[in-house]
């Protein structure tokens, strides 16, 4: 019996399906480290996280008792080599683990103080059969449709994801721009209908202003212009319309009067009619009841307990005002009526567009996925995940699809952009070089369980365990051309059935007979260097 | 700016600015016609869709001109009438041919002996119209019924029932499957078991037959007896045997696309299953049943055709113009025996008229309302799905 996480009747069950009982030894107990004084506050807390497949073959260990912490404004790196669970890790984060097979069947996952596994044992009861040994989970469809609820709440606007490939991330069928309006209209949507309907329509004292704009359109310097239509849709209160207007009169070649006019139609668009009003107010209630419903989740999850009384108000107002929008949806009218903010979150996402420095963000927000470059579109699925300004940002492979050069900027992109918002990251790749370019720490991975973290220069300089020494050994080291390269023999092992013990004893070159029998503590080596080998006999760490 | 060459605007490393369409009368441009504006432009492009928009375009227009205008299809009697012969009774009577328009019966309204036709040797006549005892361009239905139909006006009057009923059965058949496809294939687990069950209770049963004992029981009631109605009644049964197909095809697209990346970055950023379904998933696996709805839009006139051959009386006449039931028609009569039958048993006799324009020219028609659908609908996903144009 671990001695950790037993919070019911239910999970004390389940170590009895892993027969090797290879968690047996998890140092520690799980307690805040006190430790945390000089840093940023920790936004993500994983603790001793498990996620099992539960396949024909029987049971896939695929995180076995994973730790670690994420900062605020802080990249973690996870590496590993293919297959060790880094991305179960951070699909158990956000829980998305196609369940069935797979299931978090323990741990915790601090999201900000709130337990983002709260529930998970009412969800599904894990079974053993008798007889052959083998593990049954029987899941309640209902309670997990709840959890999904609770989920939606934070994914997108706590924790967002970069996907590995771009190319396959994004709906074909969509343009650019209505899905990135889509991200922006979900977390951002009151304040986006808020600046629509608070838009100064134009009056005469615009006309002096636009002339000026297209007068500095006809012999400035771009950088001029932007700042003269910036200025002209600061005076409109949206932010839009200079971004519209800049792009009007640096492409077209109108006369200046046909210029000035045309700057004037567009302008008067933002004088919005009655109903497309009362279409925005509609669709703002409804933005700020769906928002009330993810407080209340997330105050549920936080508290432990459900708001049942709560729940249904809220409810029932949201379905009030989707009966109440009805009949904006209808499909004559419906057109006429959202365009306004149909235009408002275009030329935003074009806005978006030009922050991660896409050339031609008109054109890209107008194409399709599938017309743009992988790196255009890595910049775009970044964008999209950036636009909610979330908390934590879970980049699964990032690069991996992308050559070096747009590796490079979308590296860089990453770093500026958590410089700029705070966001912390989490980096999951299996390419090293990467991490060093980027990480702040560095968690190693070996076949489900956390061999090694460190700060990444720390790392790099004294690599501990024997599996991080090794994958550093294995990179081509260009100031000592004679050295030569190295692998770590053998392969990950079979996560059904893990070698007992420490998982990499089999390939290790320092293995011992303790190594084969007990699963090494995790201890503290030095300044947030902890490393679980039995190579190190430093205090048994806390984490 | 008024010129290019006026411009002293150095843009070397700026980024050229896009073409933004804002459209000259200042009005905000509709995002829905511009899309539509789009698609058409793509399907200009494409010859063969062009070609089906004109042949249905074509039949639209002559169905519309058949319900606008009365023309008839069996005035026969009148015509008889008109020629002292009244009423037509068979073996003894008048065969008339019809000339949609003419004032009198003229010289295609002649007696016959009584045992027609064996008794009388068939005649290559093309000259006036008529070949031997089949008045060309017209149908009967049996050798000895002295009623002649007008093919051509047939083909005008059946317009509006062979593409009506067709497309009301398959859009409602889609429909319906398309929303029991998505449900079974995206909630998967026993709901698609269910589902599919169902789905598969419904393929079992023979098409032909429950149409026809659907409509054989429910016509007694009395609600059902008007015309419409029967009609409404025929549609139904049609929708009932006919969604299951739509409801497979979807559900193995929505299982497939369910996996795709991007359902799960949505998934990632938050968004709930209805979202998914209606976002993401359907606009990613409508396109397959496109293509199957254009082929079966062919099917259902020949179904109709098909029950008219088993003297199934599903319209007010057997002598309905629809024409799948024309070329039904011109192979079976209500007897069981046609003018093709009577004409390939007289060849024994050494001269042989079969009258081919009776099942041609409704099977002509036919062909190409199938074939122009089929094109239309290949060319519209091309057009509209964003992966396939150019």
């Amino acid at each position: 019996m671990p001695a950790v996480a037993q919070p019911t009747v239910d999970r004390t069950n389940l170590p009895t399906v892993d027969v090797a009982a290879p968690s047996a030894t998890q140092g520690g107990t799980l307690t805040e480290p006190a430790a945390d004084a000089g840093h940023s506050p920790v936004v993500l807390d994983v603790r001793d996280l498990r996620t099992y497949f539960f396949t024909y073959d029987g049971v896939v260990r695929a995180l076995d008792g994973v730790s670690f912490k994420v900062r605020r404004g802080e990249t973690l790196g996870l590496v590993g080599e293919t297959g060790c669970g880094k991305s179960v890790t951070a699909f158990s984060v956000v829980r998305l683990i196609p369940d069935p097979p797979g299931r978090v069947i323990g741990g915790k996952v601090l999201f900000r103080g709130t337990d983002l596994l709260w529930g998970l044992d009412s969800e599904a009861r894990i079974k053993i059969d008798e007889k052959t040994g083998r593990a049954k989970v029987r899941r309640s469809f209902r309670r997990i449709k709840t959890a999904l609820e609770r989920m939606s709440a934070i994914r997108g606007r706590g924790i967002s994801m970069i996907f590995q490939e771009p190319t396959q991330a994004m709906n074909p069928v969509f343009s650019v721009s209505d899905q990135l309006s889509e991200a922006l209209l979900l977390h951002h949507g009151t304040s986006i209908v808020d600046e629509l309907l608070n838009a100064t329509p134009s009056g005469p004292q615009v006309r002096p202003a636009l002339e000026a704009l297209v007068d500095t359109a006809r012999n400035g310097a771009p950088d001029t212009v932007r700042a003269a239509a910036a200025k002209v849709g600061q005076a409109m209160n949206s932010s839009t319309f200079g971004t519209q207007a800049f792009y009007l009169v640096s492409e077209s070649d109108l006369g200046p009067e046909d210029m000035v006019r045309r700057l004037e139609r567009v302008a008067h668009r933002l004088r919005l009619s009655r109903i497309e009003r009362a279409y925005l107010r509609q669709r703002r209630r409804q933005m700020v009841v769906e928002d009330e419903l993810h407080e209340l989740y997330l105050s549920e999850m936080r508290e432990g307990h459900i708001n049942r009384r709560q729940r249904r108000v809220l409810r029932g107002r949201h379905a009030r005002n989707r009966l109440r929008g009805f009949y904006y949806g209808i499909w004559g009218i419906r057109g006429r009526i959202q365009r306004p903010l149909r235009d408002e979150t275009f030329w935003r996402s074009v806005q978006r567009l030009e922050e991660v420095s896409i050339a031609n963000p008109v054109q890209i927000a107008r194409g399709f996925p599938h017309e743009l470059s992988g790196g255009m579109l890595q910049r775009v699925m970044i964008t999209m995940a950036l636009s909610v300004d979330p908390v934590i940002l879970i980049a699964d492979e990032p690069t991996t699809a992308l050559d070096v050069t747009i590796q490079a900027q979308i590296l860089e992109l990453m770093r500026d952009l958590k410089r700029r918002i705070g966001t912390a990251i989490l980096l999951i790749t299996h390419d090293l070089a990467v991490i060093a370019e980027v990480a702040d720490r560095v968690c190693v991975m070996y076949a489900g369980q956390i061999v090694e973290t460190a700060r990444a220069r720390d790392l790099y300089q004294h690599p501990l365990h024997p599996y991080t020494q090794g994958l550093l050994s294995s990179i081509p080291n260009l100031e000592r051309p004679d050295k030569k390269l190295s692998s770590i023999p053998g392969s990950v092992p079979d996560l059904i059935h893990p070698p007992v013990g420490c998982r990499f004893h089999p390939r290790c070159p320092y293995a011992m007979p303790i190594c084969k029998e007990q699963r090494p503590p995790t201890t503290a080596e030095g300044d947030e260097h902890t490393v679980a080998c039995f190579l190190y006999k430093g205090d048994v760490a806390v984490e | 700016m008024t010129a290019e060459g006026t411009t002293e605007v150095p843009t070397p490393t700026a980024p050229a600015p896009a073409k933004v369409v804002v459209s000259r009368r200042g009005r905000r441009p509709n995002p829905r016609i511009a899309q539509m504006k789009r698609t058409w432009y793509f399907l200009r492009r494409n010859t063969l869709a062009m070609v089906g928009i004109v042949i249905l375009v074509f039949f639209i227009g002559i169905a519309i001109y058949a319900l606008t205008q009365p023309i008839p299809w069996t005035q026969l009697q009148q015509q008889c009438a008109s020629a002292g012969i009244n009423p037509p009774t068979p073996g003894s009577g008048c065969v008339c041919t019809y000339y949609a328009g003419s004032a009198n019966p003229g010289p295609g309204c002649y007696q016959t002996p009584l045992n027609y036709p064996s008794e009388i040797a068939p005649t290559f006549d093309l000259s006036h119209g008529t070949l031997g005892p089949y008045p060309m361009g017209s149908l009967t239905v049996a050798p000895n019924n002295p009623v002649f139909y007008n093919i051509f006006t047939g083909l005008l009057r059946g317009a509006d029932w062979s593409l009506g009923i067709s497309v009301a059965i398959v859009g409602t058949g889609a429909l319906i499957g398309l929303m029991v496809g998505a449900i079974s294939g995206y909630f998967g687990g026993w709901v698609d078991e269910a589902l599919m069950r169902i789905v598969d209770i419904f393929l079992s049963i023979p098409q032909i037959l429950f149409v026809i004992i659907v409509i054989a029981v429910l016509v007694s009631i009395p609600v059902f007896q008007p015309f419409d109605a029967r009609i409404a009644l025929l549609v139904l049964g049609f929708v009932i045997v006919w969604w299951p197909f739509y409801a497979r095809i979807v559900r193995g697209q929505v299982l497939v696309v369910r996996e795709q990346k991007y359902v799960e970055a949505a998934k990632a950023s938050g968004a709930g299953s209805g979202r998914l379904v209606i976002r993401h998933i359907i606009p990613n696996s409508v396109y397959p049943i496109f293509v199957q709805m254009s082929l079966d839009v062919g099917t259902i006139p020949l179904l109709l055709g098909t029950l008219v051959y088993l003297d199934f009386p599903i319209f007010s006449t057997i002598y309905f113009p629809e024409w799948g039931s024309m070329a039904a028609l011109s192979v079976a009569g209500p007897n069981g025996v046609s003018t093709i039958t009577d004409a390939l048993l007289t060849c024994q006799f050494g001269s042989c008229v079969i009258p081919w324009w009776q099942f041609l020219f409704p099977g002509l028609a036919l062909f190409l309302y199938a074939i122009s659908v089929n094109f239309l609908a290949d060319g519209l996903r091309d057009a509209l799905d964003p992966r396939l144009r150019r």
